[in-house]
């Protein structure tokens, strides 16, 4: 028998992964162990300066069992791939995908304890593979049930663009019922040569949930990635990329909207590591924050020596509707190539007062005024998206918000 | 309709208007003159409710009501409504859609009928030709990236269908060519009616060339120095601010 010293909430994951291990495909117990030995983060990391997870630590969470009968909405009548509590639904799946078979040792699992938690627990995924010209979105729809016993889904799962394939892809997050539960996902992009993939994620987690996601990236040469992430949901929410631009010419755009009102927390974190030349980054996050509500953005851009010619720009924007909202924000430029052009730039502010009065001026009440300009806010990223059910989708979370947050 | 007495307005604690009295009766339009910096913009923002100002004394009342009483949207649905020296760029809200908000929250507040897309957008047409304002205009962002012209027929667009009852034009002339100065006055022109009445604010008597006003006053070290009939704005152009400056002093 060995003794454990374990940081808080540990032992009862470590019961909890017992508890499936047996029925879990693939090597394990080392990735367990990466996460035992780290914990749950708490504001001493780092990386997690201005999320802690603390709260999260210290409660007891089941992990979550397929439901093979919950009835999931969706946006679209297209393509679809959905999974319930982290598990894929065959039946309701229609575009033909593989499963993830266990853990590779990928993506961060020896820095990450929560992606080290979700290679040791994931028991199911989808991986999507595109090597052809694809118009026609797929929807992909994370559905969760809440219950008492407090489940936690993870899943993992993995979109490989193929050289010569392009395709758009909807990544929906939504609570069947209400109730607290835990999300903690992982979804792997890898767009190999000349491929493109443009990928949208509506996080509508419930009001009790907690959405913890990582994407790690990697981008071969002239690859494309456009992704837009529009957070309204969860309790506390956390949207990890890291991108691994590896290939010459390569472009990424990262954009996010959010919206969040009472004690919310919404955390937008990424980290760009330009590694090949003639690559180009973008990032626009804009937030409107209400209420007691947090927005942390974590923006790390990366230029590695021989990267030359990257141009990195990203811009952060908050929008602060009551004097007890918070934005916390830091951009990081680490720079070891000397021909590039990278910048970044924050601005978190009130509404701005001179058009507040100019639209109540030609008689639009104050609350519709301020409604007008935070949906204006936001608009710049969502007029980006060209998918009209999900751009509606997307009002209508602005409109809830704005009767409640702002 | 409207009656300002002794009006004293701050800023930041420092007096800007200082004992202000201004009649206006419905059905007139009088146009208020003065030197950069004497105050006009102030009270053009302190009748239609802008943040920021201090009523140290005095008051202003619209058909006998306390009008600095009222939130700004509230003096709109009133019919107060204020052409903007500077109108503000809004990134993100869309001309038509903020013209359509704006009338159809008047016409609430009237107990009249919303206007419907198709409606309003025959209504808009209409107004916009008149005014020279061309489809790709109505299009753009609200005011933004819009030249100094375009801004200000917006402006008289709004007031053209806003309809209100006591229209404030602060310095609508400026920035203006010759042409455009025609079209705007035009404008106003077929606006003037025994039921409205319009304040015309101007650093300029050009534009009083085409809107003939039934009173001309001129505003200085924050009060009406003199008052007149329209042959004062001409004076005024001839002589400048200098003499009446002078003679106040
Ligand atoms: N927000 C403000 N803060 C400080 N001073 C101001 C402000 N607005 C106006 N003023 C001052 O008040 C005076 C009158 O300004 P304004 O009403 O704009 O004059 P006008 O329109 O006649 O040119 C000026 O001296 C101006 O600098
Ligand atoms: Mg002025």
């Amino acid at each position: 028998m060995t003794t454990r010293v374990e940081s808080s909430g540990v032992e009862s994951w470590r019961e909890a992964f017992e508890s499936i291990r047996a029925a879990l495909p693939g090597e394990r117990d080392v990735a367990f162990e990466a996460f035992a030995a780290r914990g749950f983060p708490t504001n001493r990391v780092e990386a997690w300066k201005y999320t802690s997870l603390r709260p999260l630590a210290r409660q007891r969470f089941r992990p979550a069992e397929p439901d093979r009968d919950a009835v999931v909405p969706f946006l679209n009548a297209g393509p679809r791939i959905v999974l319930v509590n982290g598990f894929l639904r065959e039946d309701l799946t229609t575009v033909p995908v593989g499963r993830w078979a266990g853990p590779d040792n990928r993506a961060g699992v020896e820095d990450e304890a929560l992606v080290a938690l979700n290679a040791a627990m994931a028991g199911d995924g989808y991986v999507l593979t595109i090597a052809e010209i694809r118009d026609e979105p797929i929807e992909i729809v994370h559905a969760t049930v809440p219950s008492p016993t407090g489940p936690v889904a993870q899943s993992r799962n993995r979109i490989v663009i193929a050289s010569g394939g392009t395709a758009r892809v909807i990544e929906r997050h939504i609570a069947l019922g209400k109730g607290a539960y835990f999300v903690n996902g992982v979804t792997e992009v890898e767009v190999q040569a000349g491929g493109q993939l443009h990928h949208t994620k509506l996080q509508e987690e419930g009001a009790d949930a907690h959405h913890l996601w990582f994407m790690p990236v990697q981008l071969d040469r002239d690859a494309v990635l456009e992704s837009a992430v529009f957070t309204f949901g969860a309790r506390l929410s956390r949207n990890q990329i890291e991108a691994d631009i590896f290939g010459e010419g390569a472009t990424l755009a990262l954009n996010g909207a959010y919206a969040i009102a009472g004690r919310q927390l919404a955390d937008h974190t990424s980290r760009i590591e330009h590694r090949a030349p003639g690559a180009t980054s973008r990032q626009v996050y804009k937030g409107a924050i209400g209420g007691q509500a947090r927005g942390v953005f974590q923006g790390h851009i990366i230029v590695a020596e021989g990267a030359q010619k990257t141009d990195g720009q990203q811009l952060n924007r908050a929008l602060l509707l009551s004097g007890r909202a918070e934005i916390d924000a830091k951009p990081v430029l680490e720079i070891y190539a000397d021909d590039v052009q990278c910048s970044h730039g924050a601005t978190a502010g009130d509404i701005d007062g001179d058009a507040l009065f100019y639209l109540r001026s030609r008689g639009i009440p104050a609350n519709s005024a301020r409604g007008l300009l935070v949906r204006a806010f936001l608009s710049e990223i969502l007029d980006e998206t060209p998918e009209d059910a999900l751009r509606r989708a997307v009002e209508d979370r602005i409109d809830a918000f704005l009767e409640v947050g702002a | 309709m409207l009656e300002i007495r002794d009006l004293h307005v701050s800023v930041e604690g420092r007096a800007i208007l200082n004992g202000l009295d201004l009649s206006v009766g419905l059905g007139e339009i009088h146009a208020v003159m003065g030197p950069n910096g004497s105050g006009k913009s102030t009270l053009s923002y302190i009748l239609s409710g802008r943040e920021g100002y201090a009523v140290d004394r005095g008051e202003a009342l619209y058909d006998g009501r306390d009008l600095l009483a009222l939130e700004p949207e509230e003096r709109a649905a009133a019919g107060v409504f204020l052409a903007f020296q500077y109108p503000v760029e809004i990134p993100g809200v869309g001309t038509m859609t903020f013209l359509r908000t704006a009338l159809n929250a008047l016409r609430r507040g009237r107990g009249e009928d919303e206007l419907d897309a198709m409606q309003f957008l025959r209504v808009v047409r209409e107004k916009a030709r008149a005014l020279g304002i061309g489809e790709d205009m109505l299009k753009r962002a609200l005011n933004v990236g819009f030249s100094g012209g375009e801004k200000k027929r917006n402006e008289m667009l709004q007031l053209a269908l806003l309809e209100p009852r006591l229209a404030i034009l602060d310095e609508t002339d400026s920035g203006l060519d010759i042409d455009a100065l025609k079209v705007v006055a035009e404008g106003v022109n077929a606006l003037r009616s025994p039921d409205r009445a319009m304040l015309i604010i101007t650093h300029y008597q050009r534009l009083l060339d085409h809107i003939v006003p039934d009173r001309v006053h001129v505003l200085a070290k924050g009060r009406i120095l003199r008052s007149g009939g329209s042959e004062l704005a001409r004076e005024l152009e001839a002589r400048g601010y200098t003499d009446i400056l002078s003679e106040a002093a």
